[in-house]
């Protein structure tokens, strides 16, 4: 036999529900129904609604009620704030990255190293060695100057290498301007920055100088694009 | 009667599997279901699973549907599309979990663990 609750026991619970501070609508309706559903059951075994109530309100502790519809509205007011943090947080990630690209991403060098007064004697390609007397690639620019003409760093970068040898391109400087541009000054009298030093684009580097192999005072001039040497004259704008 | 602490970890695998195999339940069904299936071992508490079940419709992978019986409303719930991928996976991964704690706590390494 199916026993159902009528209107004034249904009303009884209610009031159960509402003594034990549950007021949260959806879930007080829900609860409502769940527990007449637990009276019933307990009457479908023979014994009074008087007698079922009874013993189904004393499963519940004074705040159980209370701590359900907490724990319910807590967990639902989570989401909306987990989202937000987690949209901040991958939007600061984003932004970052961004960031972080833009900011590798200088313009290749362009300007000239010198300045534009100074004659170009040797250019980039195949030539006559002036030491060696064989021909030989020329992997740069020769600049003709004398000896403590400021030098300029032809992009925004990072001093990667700074070396003295007694040969070979002397004195020199590497800059790293980003994931794949690369500027090399050589045969320098003398060295203005430190390796891992940031240089803006016209900042002073170095000063002109015979040093390495050299016949005369001049600046070897070098762009270098994903480790391979290319012809600097291609990126210099007027 | 096993531990809050692992039951809160599977809870959200019950209900989803269960609403999975019978289609719409409602609370008081979900917790004689559980009861029966278990035989009597594993006791849903209304506090447990009724903050759950609205949690898991806020997330969008149940959805629900209510009945009135006379001054009564009966909320039953079903599982969305979204509920049914959640479903398939946490089974899935459960499975997984299960087999993993069984080989490090049962293991012959482990003879006391037997």
């Amino acid at each position: 036999m199916v026993t159902e609750l009528n209107n004034q026991q249904i009303a009884y619970v209610e009031d159960f529900l509402t003594a034990h501070q549950l007021d949260y609508p959806p879930l007080k309706e829900e609860m409502l129904d769940h527990i007449c559903c637990m009276i019933e059951s307990r009457m479908a075994e023979g014994i009074s609604f008087h007698l079922a109530s009874k013993k189904v309100f004393d499963t519940f502790g004074k705040d159980d009620m209370k701590e359900l519809q907490d724990q319910t509205i807590f967990l639902l007011e989570q989401k909306p704030l987990t989202m937000k943090k987690i949209s901040f947080l991958v939007l600061g990630l984003l932004l970052t990255a961004f960031t972080l690209v833009w900011g590798m991403k200088a313009d290749p060098p362009s300007s000239y190293p010198l300045g534009k007064d100074f004659e170009v004697t040797s250019h980039f390609g195949m030539r006559l060695h002036p030491v060696y007397k064989k021909k030989k690639m020329h992997f740069g620019i020769d600049f003709r100057a004398p000896v403590g003409t400021p030098v300029y760093a032809t992009s925004d970068g990072v001093v990667e290498k700074v070396a003295e040898q007694k040969r070979g391109y002397g004195n020199h400087i590497v800059l790293r301007h980003d994931d794949s541009f690369k500027s090399l000054y050589a045969q320098l009298s003398e060295i203005k920055v430190d390796s891992g030093q940031s240089v803006k684009k016209g900042d002073l580097i170095g000063l002109v100088g015979s040093s390495g192999t050299s016949t005369a005072p001049h600046l070897h001039y070098e762009v270098i694009k994903d480790g391979k040497k290319v012809d600097p004259v291609n990126y210099f704008t007027p | 009667m096993f531990s809050k602490e692992l039951l809160k970890g599977t809870l959200k695998t019950i209900i989803l599997k269960l609403l999975e195999e019978k289609g719409r339940m409602y609370g008081y069904e979900i917790t004689q279901h559980v009861k029966s299936l278990s035989d009597g071992k594993l006791i849903l508490t209304e506090g447990a699973l009724y903050p759950t079940l609205h949690k898991l419709e806020s997330e969008g992978l149940l959805k629900t549907e209510k009945i009135f019986l006379g001054k009564r409303a009966r909320k039953y719930y079903s599982l969305t599309p979204a509920g049914n991928k959640a479903s398939i996976s946490r089974l899935k991964e459960f499975r997984e979990f299960s087999a993993a704690m069984h080989m490090i706590l049962f293991s012959k390494t482990n003879p006391d663990g037997h």
